[in-house]
């Protein structure tokens, strides 16, 4: 039954790359008595969901080129969509074929990772068959296995230096009344709400202080934007010279050109990590398969290279950075050191409350 | 009476311009010699129309886009067309709520109907397929053909057709020769609009595309969530040149007023 | 206006444009009406259905300012674009030349050929703080200090006028090419006044276009969402936008609710509308 399911769910999912499979398959060692034996594995396709931006889509697609070529019966999809779009579609297709997953395993950010813990999307991973994973840092693994880290963005201060010459170091110059009318923010930009009660003696569990400042800041906000091109545009035409942004997106910025810094605030940055997951309803080829894949990502060699075209730190311990990279100030030691530690079930589990008092609290007054 | 068309021709250049300005704004920026954006371009370059040749996907789903546009256009045009007819010609009970029922589609948003219609097709398995992208979009842009149609039915010389009628014409004939001639430039407004409806359609449809294979507006969504640079304003700006080269050839070899003449002079004949 | 045909002959005509709604459109209102009333608690789909959804969203009070912005937004740009549109539409159908006409039917048009991340962009530049506009009326002393025109209520209306435009001007160009000009030519040898000739002539044989005409712009203003968020900059939030919002963040019951809330405001001032303006504007 499982196994007519997954020739079924491929076949839907497109018959070219089934195809493909199969003639891979048939060239690698002839049809193979059924299942066992070395070598004579079934074919398995699997769908792998990676993040819309940037580079972020070039490792994948790498890894995902030379894990065929080393499996021949394995053929894997690159899905890239955002997160608005992609996740609801696979809670979507869970709701509506829950044998069927929209995609078998992909790259999502901790907040995701926690709703989906809520949404029941992910299998638990077995770490003990994943050798790689002994080496990824505790923080970065999960005590419930369901996925594990890749890497780590972080949220820090994005400033225009030819306007603001001496750069901003505190969390408390975003909202800083001198940058009046220059601030731009991302739509829900819960990281600068969590930042102000954390200055101002709240934290994530007592976020009232965050939602105080803002509501009386909220008029120096010039624009909530909601694209990266807008975000670009605004900060290179002087229309915003603040913000708070990935140093990731904010790298990619002033990589095209974009007259951009991105400074660490000296109370911490906050930590953005990217965990791989394996999707629930995964046949029990897949499963295995899923697995597999996830631990050669989190190799040092793979998990090198997603820190390096991502810009991210990488989760393995033993991945060696380029110079370029750690010379980065968001890669010293010291800032890593100093990162805002996040539990994620708080913002996943208040996700509709934070949202509410975003659109009362600040949105409805700037 | 020349003092008027004076100044409504003035009105009409002054609206004009206020159309292009931006859309100009864009065609010198996919000119820009880098990516952010810096006003006015530093120098010019075609990098982004280069750039734009070495997307992989943008030219197949520009394809995809247009025949969905062509496909859901004229079943939109059949079906509307008809159901226009229906609207402004008969009474019949409950023809205020199919009126109603008709224009719903453009007053839900589409990303909800997009949504709904993912589960729907997931469920009936055709998601991705082609046919549910053609019935979805032809749903989505029959309100518009619908109500254009019958604004110029509604003014419809019914004597000529009756006339028509009278000296043994078929009904088909009439519509054909009569009836048709003079909604003439209705029609073209309801096919133009709904195809471009279609062929910008975004939200609902990046729910039900496939991620195969996108159609063109949900791949330049796609490339914008990448990468920020001029490259969709060269796309936009090669699109404007296509439509207007299109526009050109159909208006010259076609000779459209030629032909509407044409048509009202057979349409004379055969009275 | 309607003659009286046989009904059947009218129900058969609906046929196809019914089937597809039907198999499109009222299978997908059902799925979000489903999803209107489906309990969900911690992300699982429980059994049973529940009011709890409808009250959410009636109780609360920014739901409403909300559904205020968009239907100001509606009403605002269908004023302006009919405003505009008309003259517009005027001016064309007498422009004689038809490659002129041509041209001008282009550059109307050449808008909807831009994606609107790109078209933003270029309103950006155009109502910028040190924007096209503000350089002008600054350079002529018109104004002390920029207009604040981008990331406001104002900027979103101009852009959404611009873009909808077509969509006033088409129909009624359409309409008025069914026009007997004669008509107009006698008022005037009668000795009617330009205004006597609108309002008894004009405007009651091109009301249809004007309708319809509004009847788009209306619908596609209030179900908009890309233009007002990225050129309200947060200032103008819409309910097309709280929709979006709620349907990635897996809110579907709310986003559901809001849908239909939206339907029906939107096809009540529609079908209101409509009335109002055929009662005053019918043709003498």
């Amino acid at each position: 039954m499982k196994r007519k399911i997954t020739r079924r769910d491929a076949l839907a999912l497109g018959g070219a790359a089934l195809g493909s499979a199969v003639l891979a398959a048939c060239g690698g060692g002839g049809l193979g008595s059924s299942g066992g034996g070395s070598g004579k594995k079934n074919p398995v396709n699997v769908r792998m969901f990676v993040f819309l931006g940037g580079n972020l889509g070039v490792m994948p697609k790498a890894f995902a080129k030379e894990y065929m070529a080393a499996h021949p019966n394995v053929t894997i999809d690159i899905y890239e969509d955002s997160n608005l779009v992609g996740y609801p579609k696979m809670v979507a297709a869970k709701r509506t074929t829950p044998d069927q997953p929209f995609v078998n395993l992909g790259f999502f950010n901790a907040q995701t990772s926690v709703l989906g813990d809520t949404d029941d999307m992910w299998n638990a991973l077995d770490y003990s068959a994943m050798p790689n994973s002994k080496d990824i840092a505790p923080a970065l693994r999960r005590d419930n296995k369901k996925g594990i880290g890749i890497g780590a963005d972080q949220v820090g201060i994005l400033y225009n230096p030819s306007v603001i010459p001496s750069a901003p170091t505190s969390w408390a110059d975003v909202w800083d009344p001198k940058y009046a009318g220059k601030l731009s923010l991302f739509d829900y930009w819960w990281y600068v709400v969590f930042a102000a009660a954390k200055l101002n003696g709240g934290g994530l569990t007592n976020m009232d202080p965050g939602w105080s400042l803002w509501r009386s800041h909220a008029k120096q906000i010039r624009a909530l934007v909601s694209s990266n091109p807008q975000w670009q545009d605004i900060l290179s035409n002087g229309t915003s010279s603040i913000t708070s942004c990935f140093n990731g997106t904010g790298l990619q910025f002033k990589k095209n050109g974009a007259p951009v810094a991105y400074s660490v605030p000296k109370e911490g940055a906050i930590p953005i990590p990217v965990y791989l997951q394996s999707v629930k309803g995964n046949t029990k080829d897949q499963q295995e398969v899923c697995q597999d894949i996830i631990n050669e990502m989190i190799s040092p060699k793979w998990c090198a290279q997603w820190a390096e075209t991502s810009i991210e730190a990488p989760a393995n311990v033993k991945s060696q950075l380029s110079a370029e990279l750690s010379g980065l100030p968001a890669f010293s030691k010291a800032t890593i050191e100093k990162l805002l530690p996040i539990d994620w079930t708080i913002p996943a589990k208040n996700n509709t409350e934070w949202r509410q008092k975003w659109d009362q609290n600040i949105k409805a007054n700037i | 009476m020349r003092s008027r068309s004076v100044s409504l021709n003035a009105f009409l250049a002054a609206v004009l311009l206020f159309m292009v300005a931006p859309i100009a704004i864009v065609i010198v920026n996919s000119f820009n010699s880098v990516a952010y954006g810096a006003w006015p371009p530093p120098r010019l370059s075609t990098r982004w129309y280069q750039n734009l040749a070495d997307q992989p996907g943008f030219g197949d789903a520009a394809v995809l886009s247009v025949e969905i546009g062509i496909v859901a256009t004229a079943l939109a045009l059949v079906a509307g067309g008809l159901a226009a007819m229906a609207l402004v010609r008969y009474s019949f009970p409950g023809r205020s709520a199919v009126n109603a029922f008709l224009l719903s589609p453009m007053l839900v948003p589409k990303v909800s109907i997009g949504l709904a219609a993912f589960m729907l097709f997931l469920r009936i398995r055709v998601y991705g397929s082609f046919p549910s992208l053609v019935v979805a979009h032809t749903v989505l842009i029959l309100p518009f053909m619908v109500t254009i149609i019958a604004s110029g039915l509604v003014r419809v010389d019914r004597r000529l057709e009756e006339a028509a009628l009278d000296l043994g014409a078929s009904s088909l004939r009439v519509l054909w020769h009569v009836t048709l001639p003079q909604i003439r430039r209705s029609l073209v407004a309801a096919l133009v609009l709904s195809f471009v409806i279609s062929f910008d359609e975004v939200d609902a449809t990046i729910f039900m595309v496939s991620p195969r294979q996108p159609t063109l507006p949900v791949a330049m969504y796609t490339y914008m969530q990448k990468f920020q640079d001029p490259t969709l304003a060269a796309l936009s700006t090669v699109l404007i040149a296509a439509t207007f080269v299109l526009a050109a050839v159909a208006f010259r070899s076609f000779g459209l007023a030629g032909f509407t003449q044409a048509m009202s002079r057979r349409a004379a004949e055969s009275d | 206006m309607v003659t009286s045909g046989r009904g059947w002959r009218g129900y058969a005509l609906l046929g196809p444009a019914m089937a597809a709604m039907l198999l499109f459109f009222a299978a997908a209102m059902v799925v979000l009406l489903l999803l209107a009333f489906q309990r969900v608690e911690e992300g699982q789909v429980m059994s049973g259905l529940t009011g709890a959804n409808l009250v959410r969203f009636a109780s609360n009070r920014y739901y409403w300012g909300v559904i205020g912005t968009s239907m100001k937004l509606g009403a605002v740009t269908v004023v302006i674009s009919a405003l505009v549109g008309y003259p517009v539409a005027l001016a064309i159908d007498r422009i004689r030349g038809t490659t002129v006409r041509g041209l001008a039917l282009f550059l109307l048009f050449s808008p909807l050929l831009t994606s609107v991340i790109v078209r933003s962009y270029g309103w950006e530049l155009m109502l910028g703080d040190h924007g096209v506009i503000n350089t002008i009326l600054l350079d002529l002393h018109i104004l002390a200090r920029p207009l604040r025109i981008l990331f406001e209520f104002s900027g979103v209306t101009v852009a959404m006028v611009h873009i909808l435009l077509p969509f006033m001007v088409l129909p009624i160009l359409g309409v008025l090419s069914q026009m007997n000009p004669s008509l107009v030519e006698a008022a005037q040898d009668l000795g009617a006044s330009r205004l006597q000739v609108f309002l008894r002539i004009l405007l009651p044989l091109t009301i249809q276009g004007v309708v319809v005409g509004c009847q788009l712009v209306f619908a596609l203003s209030i179900s908009a969402f890309a233009t007002p968020t990225l050129l309200g900059g947060g200032r103008v939030q819409v309910l097309a936008g709280l929709i979006y919002n709620d349907v990635g963040q897996l809110d579907w019951p709310l986003a559901a609710v809001e849908s239909y809330a939206l339907l029906v405001l939107a096809l009540a001032t529609v079908l209101v509308f409509n009335r109002l303006l055929r009662l005053t504007a019918r043709p003498a």
